[in-house]
Order: structure tokens, then C-alpha cells, then sequence
């Protein structure tokens, strides 16, 4: 069994009333892409912050290189590399002070690398960070994640505030980079898209709970989005077995669902249709099944 | 107004937001009026009484200032507090209206509830309306200094420089019975600049809403829990990378500790300065003499003030998430936090004495300063300046030895327990609310006490020293559970390791050290509850930068 970089067990947090985690586990292994996904609120920063030692875990165990985050920062954060969602850095600090800065508690540094970076999002080494724009406070914030080459790479909503080129060429590149070079990344996403180019494995929450969790291909591969045709009109979506979304009317209908593609064949023609077309479903056709999924189960509660 | 107005809705915000304050207010305005009728000599009681409730409720709504995004020079955003306003469909004069007319009448509802209660109970009679028109306009014109620009020097000269002669006009109002009698004069010009206040603030606002100030004035920034970038950056001093020990202590020094420093050293020029122009010119000798006085106590308690960062934004008080995640032990980093701001407060606080020390030669040369308006003061201040010098040199070199010593360690407890404070106010806000009743609580109670045992044949002084002595040893042993509780779980939880024990041990070793060669300390047990003070605070320090940084 490969050894765990990151490993969540159980984890539960609470905030006043709203569970921001709910029994959730986790477990991230060295030369992967983590990719999170979930809407607002999910409890992906939630997750992140754990692994952080930023959030105790009121219920649950949490292990970053088999060690616990709150009791023992030094022995996690050294060996991890954190951009905020809200970029938050020394706004008083000139950017190369803050390599400086960062560098000096990190023996791992890679000045060149940093120098590269900096040259290729031609930042201003004199500039201050209160005079960064967003997107650049966001590269500056990257580069201080990555220069110090972080066996464990984590990224809060990275692409936020960046540009598609940087998003697409830079980002991707580092995230990839750090992978191959056999270190982990865990990264937290709304674009779909995004995740489904950069990561190995994908974890799905909603609502404080993980609702989907494994390899891309895998996970791409239980799901299938399939065109049916039907010889009667339906006012209501016809119930068919598996199914997790059902989108159309009248007789042609798209359907996402998961398990067996037989049984799902064999529940159409039981209803008298059939079965236009199948391919395995995108993450976003996935993520649109589930969490409407989720929704109508929390209704139905 | 329908319930749903942006009236309603405005005012509630303000209600929302001063509630807390107000009952604070109130109860500090009493307790401290009750206290200077009950304690101080009966001639001047009164007097100090009056003052008092004055400077408690002539300051602007803290609570509301907060939302510029911390307190002076700490994380500030200059500029109108509710900013957020201005992206509702609202008239500007409408909305800065509402925050100004709430500001002053509630501030000055408050003084005459307090005064008629203080009144009521001690059978004074403090000025209560006629101070109503001078209060209303001081606020206003305060509001308008603070709100009506971005610029933080335009904001604190403009409020010293009304201040001070608003301050004057009511003392010269001020009869001999203690009523405040104002000439039609004084009256339409109260009148007249709370009504400059406010078009002035109505014109800054509107300037500040559609973006015009922004080229005047400093760029309104996130809140970086740090001093002006302008001050920080006066210091370039290259950052050492070969140790983060070595990192974090020039980000100490440059992001706190030298603009404190330098603060400091610009306080002690203004007392130097203050007292010289007093000489020539008699006025400045009313401004110079408080300068001096409070200099000390301000120093300590603003610039020894949240020593770990901790931010606020818009109600949000938290830790620095970049501070947070670096691969530094907890209380290595408030170790290093503290003592980097203890030092450079304790330098600016020597400088700060050293000039209050040379400025007092100059008092000589005063002739006389008639303090409240009579008696010349000049005798009293010069006996004691020749007080001070004859104590001080009749003390052994150990004795002065051992009371730098003392006052660098008090400077440092109250250097980290003010960070603690902030720190537990970030996790823990409502705990702590409820603490800090505690002290204004027991001052009441012992005041009452006092009061009681003056006018009655049940209650003796005794009774009060038996107070006071329960008290005493009630706290001791409340301040000595909570050390051996903050020791235990800080070792439970690694935020403390033994070595830290050792470090924090150094701090009764060294009080216990400098008790024994000749510390005029008041007594034994005087010095056991300092000892266990100190420590406690020691261990708390560490431990509520543990519970902000992992929530």
C-alpha cells in the first residue's frame, strides 16, 4: 500500500449550528493532483484549513506526513506549500523581501526556480505587495507556495483573480511539475474544467460531506451520459433505474447515471425506449448529477 | 418612516453596532464619576467627577471607528467608517446624517444619563442639559475630522486643533458651582461649527464616494494589521534569510517594533518642544502639562497594544493566515512577537522619560500655571520634580538596578497581555466581554462599600479592608489556577515545551532576584501576586496565539 501523504479520518467540524464537515475522509497519496470540488459552502477551504493546522478537528483524526498539524506546525507546514484563497500577504513587503523572508524559513529554497517564476510572470521583484493587482498578488503567492519545491502543495481556489493564459499554461505547468517530480498537490476549484485537466484524482463535496471521491478515470468511467429515445410522450421525467439526472422532454431525453450500463439499458426498454447514444459523462455533467442529487435527498429529508 | 426605510435600517445598523459600548460606557461614566465623588478630596471631587463623564462620553463610537478596520494607526482604512454605504441607493447627506446625528445624540444621551444618575445617587448636581449643545457640536466636529477625509494627518491635527479650544470655551463656561453658562456668543458658535461639521462631512463623503479623494490622499488598502506603510518603510533594513529566527525578528522590528520606536521618540520631541514654547507663551502650558502627564500611560497601553497582529475587518477579527501557515512554533512566535515590541516600547519609553526629565528644567522658567483658571499649580510641579530627583538618588544602585528590572518586566506583561486580550477576543469574544465586567464590577462594589461605611453604623472600614483583603487572596488564587490550568494544557497540546517553562520561569526568578536586593516592594505578599501575575501571563500569551492560529 502507498504511503499516505495526507490522511483524514472521520472528520467533523462544526460552525454554531452548520456542519462545515461531516464525517469526512480523505486520503492523498506523493505524486498525485488532488482536485476539490464542490459549490459554496461545500467545506473544501474548511478541509484545506485542517490539513493546515489553521482548524482543530473537533471530531476525527487529521495526518499531514503522519504527523498532527496543530501539534506540531513546524514538522507539516516546513514541508508545505499554501496559497490562500485571499492572497494574503505582508502588504508592506517588497516582493523580493518577501522571497527573502519566506526563503529563510525554508532550507529546501530554490532560488533559481523563484527567480524563473518571477521572470515568467515578469513580476517586479522592487514592487511592493500593496501595489499588486490581484491577479499579480495571486503569482506572487504562488511563487512563495512553490519555490521552495513543498512535498506538499496546497492550493485554495488557485486560478482566482489569474488570467486563462496563466491559469492554462503556468498553472497547470507547476501543478504538473510538482507532480511528476513525485510530490503531492491538493487544490480546491470551482472550474470544473480545471480540475478535470489538472487532477489524478477528484473528491466531490457537498454540504460538509464527501460525496465522491477516486481516480478522474475511474470516476469518469461509473458515470456514463446516454440519449434515449422513448415511443410515448412523458410530461414527467420517466424513473429509470441508476439514473441521476434526467434533463429533455416529450420523447428524447439526456440522462446521467452510474453503475452498470446493462441494467440501465434493460430499465429503458423496459419503458419502451431506447438507448441513442452513451459516453462517459465530463466532471461537470457528473458534479451537476450529484449535487442535484444530494439536493433532492436533503428535501426529501 | 416605514420600518423598512434606509432610515430604520441605517440606525438599527448603528444601534447594532454601539449596543455593547454604550452599556460599557455607561457603567465605566459612573463607576469612575462615583469613584473621584466618593474618593477624591470633596472640594475637587466634583470637578474631576464632571471631566470625567465628559472624556467618557465626548469620544466617538469605538465600535463604529472599528469598521475603518482597527484602531489608530493598526490596520486602518482612513475615511468615512461606513463605507460599504456607498454602493445603496442612498443620498450621501442622508446617510452621513443618520451616522452623525446618532454618533453625537446618543453620545451626549448618554452623558446626561450618566450625570443624572451620578446626581441623583450623590446628591451633586453636575451639569447635566447645559452641556448638551457643547457636546453635540464636539462630536460633530469630531465626526467630520475623521469621516470627512482620507488623510490621516488632516485627520488628527485637524481634531487636536479643535479640540483644544473647544475644551477651553467649556471650561471657561464653567461657574464656580459647577454649572455651565454659556454666552449667546459661544452658543451660536457651537452652533455654527456643528453645522460646518456637518456640510464639510457631506462634501468629503461625496468626494470619497465617487473616487475623488483617492488621488489626495493615501490609497485605501486591506487591512494588513500593521502600522502605516509609509512609517514601516522609512526603515530599510535588508531581510536576513539565513535563519527563520533571524527573519521573523527583522519582520517584528519592521512591521511594529521601529514604528513604535519611532512614535515614541516623535511623543518625547512633542513633550520636549511642548513644555520649551510653554515658557514664552502661557497658553501652551495648559497643552504642554497633560501631554507630559499621560504621555507614559498612553505610550505603554497604544503602542504596547496587539503585539501578535491580530486583524479586524468589519466585525471579523482573525489571525493572519500568511503569519499562520509559516513553519515556526507557536510560542517561539509569540515569544519573539512580545519581546520585540517590549524592547523597542521600553527604548521609546526611556527616550519619552529622559525628555519629560530635561523638559521639567524649563518649568522654572514658566513664572506660574494657573491650572484651573486661580491657583498657580507651579510650586506643586516643581516640589515634585524636586521629590522624584531626591527619591530616585536616595536609592542604591542595586534598588534603581532592581526597579528597571521590575518596570522592563511590567512593560512586558502588559505588552503580552494586551496581545493575549486580542488574541482571546478573536476566539473568544463574548467569554471576554464577560470578563472585562469583572474589574469595573469590584471597583463598584468597593466604592459602594466605601460609601456605605462613611454613612453607616452597620458597615465599618473594616468591613471594607476584609473586602478588599478577600479580594486579594480571591484573585490570587483564581490567577494561580489558571497559570497551573495554562501550564498543563499548554504542554498537553505542545504549545509548550520545557524549555519555554525554563524561559518563563526566568521572569519570578528575576523578580524574586531583584526583591532581595532592595526592591521597595510594598510587601511579601505584594510580591507573590506580581510573581503569579507575571507568570500566568507568560503562559497565556503563548496560548491564546495557539487557539487564533488553529481555531
Amino acid at each position: 500500500m502507498e504511503q499516505s501523504i495526507v490522511d483524514v479520518s472521520n472528520l467533523s467540524r462544526t460552525f454554531g449550528d452548520k456542519a462545515a464537515l461531516d464525517d469526512v475522509s480523505f486520503r492523498a497519496t506523493a505524486g498525485q493532483v488532488y482536485g476539490l470540488v464542490g459549490s459554496n459552502g461545500a467545506g473544501k477551504t474548511t478541509l484545506l484549513k485542517h490539513l493546515l493546522g489553521l482548524l482543530r478537528a473537533a471530531s476525527g483524526s487529521v495526518r499531514v506526513f503522519g504527523l498532527d498539524p496543530v501539534r506540531d506546525p513546524v514538522g507539516v507546514l516546513g514541508r508545505v506549500g499554501y496559497l490562500s484563497e485571499e492572497r494574503e500577504l505582508p502588504e508592506w513587503m517588497r516582493i523580493d523581501e518577501l522571497m527573502r523572508y519566506t526563503q529563510a524559513y525554508h532550507q529546501t529554497w530554490d532560488a533559481a526556480y523563484a527567480r524563473e517564476l518571477l521572470e515568467t510572470f515578469a513580476l517586479d521583484p522592487a514592487k511592493k505587495v500593496k501595489d499588486l493587482s490581484k491577479g499579480m498578488r495571486a503569482q506572487a503567492g504562488l511563487i512563495v507556495a512553490v519555490a521552495h519545491r513543498p512535498a506538499l502543495l496546497i492550493l485554495d481556489e488557485p486560478s482566482s483573480g489569474l488570467d486563462a493564459v496563466v491559469r492554462r499554461d503556468i498553472l497547470d505547468a507547476i501543478v504538473r511539475a510538482v507532480a511528476d517530480d513525485g510530490r503531492t498537490v491538493i487544490f480546491s476549484s470551482h472550474l470544473l474544467d480545471e480540475v478535470e485537466r489538472m487532477s489524478d484524482h477528484v473528491t466531490l463535496m457537498h454540504q460538509g460531506r464527501v460525496t465522491l471521491s477516486g481516480a478522474l478515470d475511474e470516476v469518469r468511467r461509473q458515470y456514463q451520459r446516454s440519449r434515449v429515445h422513448f415511443a410515448e410522450n412523458f410530461v414527467q421525467p420517466p424513473v429509470l433505474e441508476t439514473a441521476l439526472l434526467i434533463e429533455g422532454g416529450g420523447r428524447a431525453w439526456s440522462v446521467v447515471h452510474s453503475g452498470a450500463p446493462e441494467k440501465f439499458r434493460q430499465s429503458v426498454l423496459a419503458r419502451g425506449g431506447e438507448v441513442v447514444e452513451s459516453r462517459d459523462a465530463t466532471l461537470e455533467e457528473i458534479f451537476m448529477a450529484r449535487a442535484g442529487r444530494s439536493r433532492q435527498q436533503m428535501e426529501a429529508a | 418612516m416605514t420600518r423598512n426605510s434606509p432610515i430604520a435600517a441605517m440606525l438599527w445598523e448603528n444601534w447594532r453596532l454601539t449596543r455593547v459600548e454604550a452599556a460599557q460606557r455607561l457603567a465605566v461614566g459612573i463607576v469612575a464619576a462615583s469613584a473621584a465623588l466618593s474618593l477624591a478630596n470633596p472640594n475637587l471631587g466634583p470637578t474631576v467627577a464632571f471631566w470625567t463623564l465628559i472624556t467618557v462620553h465626548s469620544m466617538i463610537w469605538l465600535s463604529i471607528a472599528k469598521l475603518n478596520g482597527g484602531r489608530f494607526m493598526d490596520g486602518y482604512k482612513p475615511g468615512f467608517a461606513f463605507y460599504l454605504l456607498y454602493t445603496r441607493p442612498v443620498r450621501t447627506i442622508t446617510f452621513v446624517a443618520v451616522a452623525m446625528a446618532y454618533d453625537a445624540i446618543s453620545c451626549t444621551l448618554l452623558y446626561v444619563a450618566s450625570a443624572a444618575i451620578v446626581n441623583h445617587a450623590f446628591g451633586q448636581s453636575l451639569p447635566v442639559f447645559s452641556v448638551t449643545l457643547a457636546l453635540v457640536s464636539y462630536h460633530l466636529a469630531y465626526a467630520c475630522c475623521q469621516w470627512a477625509t482620507r488623510n490621516r494627518a488632516v485627520q488628527w491635527l485637524g481634531a487636536i486643533a479643535f479640540s483644544i479650544p473647544m475644551i477651553i470655551l467649556l471650561r471657561n463656561g464653567l461657574t464656580a458651582s459647577l454649572q455651565v453658562e454659556l454666552s449667546a456668543v459661544e452658543n451660536i458658535v457651537f452652533i455654527l461649527i456643528g453645522v460646518a461639521s456637518f456640510v464639510l462631512t457631506v462634501a468629503g463623503v461625496a468626494r470619497q464616494r465617487r473616487g475623488d479623494a483617492v488621488a489626495t490622499a493615501s490609497q485605501p488598502r486591506a487591512v494588513s494589521g500593521a502600522y502605516p506603510n509609509w512609517l514601516i518603510n522609512a526603515f530599510r533594513l535588508p531581510c536576513p534569510s539565513a535563519s527563520a529566527t533571524r527573519a521573523q525578528l527583522w519582520f517584528e522590528l519592521r512591521s511594529s517594533g521601529l514604528p513604535v520606536l519611532t512614535i515614541g521618540l516623535v511623543v518625547a520631541l512633542v513633550i520636549f518642544l511642548a513644555v520649551a514654547i510653554g515658557a514664552p507663551v502661557a497658553v501652551a502650558r495648559n497643552v504642554a502639562i497633560p501631554i507630559a502627564m499621560f504621555a507614559v500611560i498612553v505610550a505603554v497601553f497604544g503602542l504596547g497594544n496587539n503585539a501578535f497582529g491580530i486583524r479586524r475587518k468589519q466585525g471579523r477579527i482573525y489571525a493572519s493566515a500568511f503569519e499562520s501557515t509559516l513553519p515556526c512554533r507557536t510560542a517561539q512566535l509569540a515569544g519573539l512577537k512580545v519581546l520585540v515590541r517590549t524592547a523597542c516600547l521600553l527604548f521609546a519609553l526611556i527616550v519619552i522619560g529622559a525628555c519629560l526629565w530635561a523638559s521639567s528644567s524649563f518649568l522654572n522658567s514658566w513664572g506660574e500655571w494657573l491650572a484651573d483658571g486661580n491657583k498657580d499649580a507651579l510650586p506643586d510641579l516643581l516640589k515634585l520634580r524636586q521629590k522624584f530627583s531626591r527619591e530616585f538618588g536616595n536609592l542604591t544602585g542595586y534598588a534603581q538596578a532592581a526597579l528597571a528590572v521590575i518596570a522592563a518586566i511590567l512593560v512586558a506583561a502588559v505588552v503580552a497581555w494586551q496581545a493575549a486580550r486580542e488574541a482571546l477576543r478573536a476566539r473568544f469574544p463574548r467569554l471576554l466581554l464577560a470578563w472585562q465586567w469583572l474589574p469595573p464590577l469590584w471597583v463598584l462594589a468597593f466604592i459602594l462599600l466605601s460609601v456605605a461605611a462613611k454613612h453607616s453604623t452597620v458597615l465599618s472600614p473594616a468591613t471594607v479592608h476584609t473586602f478588599f483583603l478577600a479580594s486579594f487572596w480571591t484573585s490570587s488564587a483564581a490567577i494561580l489556577l489558571a497559570a497551573i490550568y495554562l501550564l498543563w494544557n499548554g504542554i498537553r497540546e505542545r504549545v509548550l515545551t520545557i524549555r519555554d517553562v525554563c524561559a518563563a520561569m526566568l521572569v519570578p526568578a528575576a523578580l524574586g532576584i531583584a526583591w532581595f536586593t532592595g526592591m521597595p516592594a510594598p510587601s511579601v505578599t505584594g510580591m507573590l501576586w506580581l510573581v503569579l501575575l507575571t507568570l500566568m501571563i507568560g503562559f497565556l500569551a503563548p496560548w491564546s496565539l495557539s487557539r487564533v492560529r488553529h481555531t
